[in-house]
């Protein structure tokens, strides 16, 4: 077998409504960081992957080509990519294919969205395009709208309640405030977030994850040449990916996403790990509901059962399975193209205990990302470990 | 006459979408139904996903059970002027399920819930349909 695939380094950029910054600024701090705190130079550099999402939100077509020029790497070899929300893990498995096939030793991945230059609403319809054009958007469900019929049928066939919903959204805020590259950093009290006003019911304002501009960046190289950057490399030890019906009315179930069922299935075989080996996680919560059934569909729970696990706090830092400790979609941001990179930066740095130290997982060797497009149309599950231990 | 599908949309009119639309505006629920595998489709698709080739017309019944439900508040911009508004997921038969708007809804959908689908018209040239809660 062909040698495997490292993250030898990352960078991201400050997650919020940064109204001083482009694309391609966003994208250029994101690597910037990379590179000062990283043992690589850009001559290290064989391709680059790149993931924006949406071509709406600031106008720019072919954003790859910017941003690519913007770092200083035209020439290199460069394409884009796009799964949606999904967008920034599709970016680390094409890199990753690149590598293990033999073609590239090593590639930068860039995650990239600036989404504020549009109005919500405007944001919204956007995002709503997203879901099928001929049958489902003619109806105006928007993106919460999709969750939140999700979470209606979670809620009658297992009774899942507001608090625990509301739950989900106070701890992804608390972990937002210590956060430093999050874009909302003020925790909010279980009263507010239960009483918050109606985005798409039964989902509220402290459900939704934020429409955020951001970027996020790592570097992939195979094995035998990771040491040559750093003495921690992070390796990719399990891939796996799903995918669902285009239509929500067409799915066979809406108290799950069969595709992230399969997708941690195949991650965990690939790795040769169980949901119990699993230090920490991050998962796709676009919305409040989505961190609820990821934590079933990974099989961190069984069926009905995640919601006590909240309500019991077990996916605090210290608790049983440490759940998106940096404020996740819902605080930290969620600029989509950036999403599925940022949490690859956030489980390298924990699993080197670099993060703040009031959100540091103690001893964690193997993390786990969960990265959904739109409502499960894509699911990419990795598994990532430190392989210097 | 032509005819074009729910309350707002943006694909440019296929066939089989204006022929949809068209049974609507006539009170007709129409989907289709694959010749070679039996599996059916509503709304409908020009082939089956199976591939095979001859499709043909299939009425569905149009009493249906609420499996999902939501209540938009915050719409999409092109939505925006109706919100809000209840959407809901109901099942007509096994393995067929529709989304569409439940306009006279008063309170909290209940998942279970019976509904009926019918025809509403938009404007001159759009047609969609509707949940309407039956009252037992
Ligand atoms: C819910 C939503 C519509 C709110 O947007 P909005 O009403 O335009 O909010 P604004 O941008 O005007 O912000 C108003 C305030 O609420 C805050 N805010 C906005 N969205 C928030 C959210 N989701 N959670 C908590 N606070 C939020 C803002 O920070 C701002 O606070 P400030 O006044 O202290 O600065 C928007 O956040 C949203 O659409 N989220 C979902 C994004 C999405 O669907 N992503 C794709 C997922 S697959
Ligand atoms: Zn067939």
């Amino acid at each position: 077998m062909s040698e495997g695939v490292s993250i030898v380094g990352g960078g991201h950029a400050v997650f919020g409504k940064r109204k001083e910054s482009g694309l391609r600024d966003l994208a250029h701090e994101a690597v910037r960081d990379l590179f000062n705190t990283t043992n690589v130079s850009k001559s290290d550099i064989d391709a680059t992957v790149i993931g924006v999402a949406g071509d709406g939100f600031n106008g720019q077509g072919s954003p790859a080509a910017v941003i690519n020029t913007e770092l200083g790497l035209h020439g290199l070899p460069t394409i884009r990519v796009e799964s949606a929300c999904a967008t920034g893990t599709a970016g680390i498995i094409s890199a990753y294919n690149m590598i293990k096939s033999g073609l590239r030793d090593a590639v930068l991945v860039v995650g990239a969205e600036k989404m504020t230059s549009i109005s919500s609403g405007e944001a919204t319809e956007l995002m709503a395009r997203a879901g099928d054009l001929r049958w489902e958007f003619p109806f105006g469900v928007s993106f919460p709208g999709y969750y939140a019929l999700i979470a209606s049928a979670h809620m009658a066939e297992y009774g899942t309640t507001r608090e625990i919903l509301s739950s989900i959204g106070v701890k992804n805020h608390y972990y937002a405030s210590k956060n430093k590259l999050a874009h909302i950093r003020k925790e909010v009290s279980l009263e507010e977030a239960m009483g918050a006003i109606d985005i798409a019911s039964p989902l509220n304002l402290y459900d939704c994850s934020l429409i955020s501009d951001g970027a996020a960046a790592v570097l992939l190289t195979k094995d035998s040449i990771a040491k040559k950057f750093t003495d921690t490399p992070i390796s990719i030890k399990g891939i796996g990916q799903g995918t669902d019906t285009m239509m929500m009315a067409q799915r066979e179930s809406l108290t799950e996403l069969k595709g992230a069922q399969r997708a941690a299935k195949e991650a965990y075989a690939m790795a040769g790990v169980t949901a119990a080996d699993i230090n920490l996680a991050t998962v796709h919560d676009c919305f409040t509901i989505a961190e609820l059934i990821a934590m079933e569909d990974l099989g961190f729970y069984k069926k009905g059962e995640a919601g006590q696990a909240v309500l019991d706090k077990q996916t605090y830092h210290d608790g049983k399975i440490p759940i998106n400790v940096d404020g996740g979609l819902k605080a930290k941001g969620h600029p989509l193209g950036a999403t599925g990179v940022s949490q690859a930066v956030e489980i390298r740095k924990q699993l080197l205990g670099e993060v703040e130290s009031e959100r540091q997982v103690d001893g964690a060797v193997r993390g786990l990302s969960h990265n959904v497009g739109q409502s499960g149309q894509f699911v990419n599950v990795l598994i990532y470990e430190r392989s210097d231990l | 006459m032509s005819a074009k599908f729910g309350y707002v949309s943006e694909e440019s009119y296929p066939a089989i979408a204006k022929k949809f639309a068209m049974n609507i505006a006539k009170k007709k629920f129409i989907g289709n139904k694959c010749t070679t595998c039996d599996k059916k489709y509503f709304p409908p698709r020009t082939a089956c996903e199976d591939f095979h080739e001859t499709m043909e017309d299939y009425p569905v019944n149009n009493v249906g059970e609420l499996k999902a439900w939501t209540i938009i508040h915050f719409a999409p911009e092109n939505m925006a002027d109706r919100a809000p508004y209840a959407v809901g997921i109901a099942e007509l038969e096994p393995g067929i399920r529709v989304l569409a708007q439940i306009p006279s809804l008063m309170q909290k959908p209940k998942i279970g819930m019976k509904l009926e689908l019918q025809a509403q018209q938009v404007d001159a040239v759009r047609f969609t349909y509707k949940w309407v809660v039956i009252k037992d």
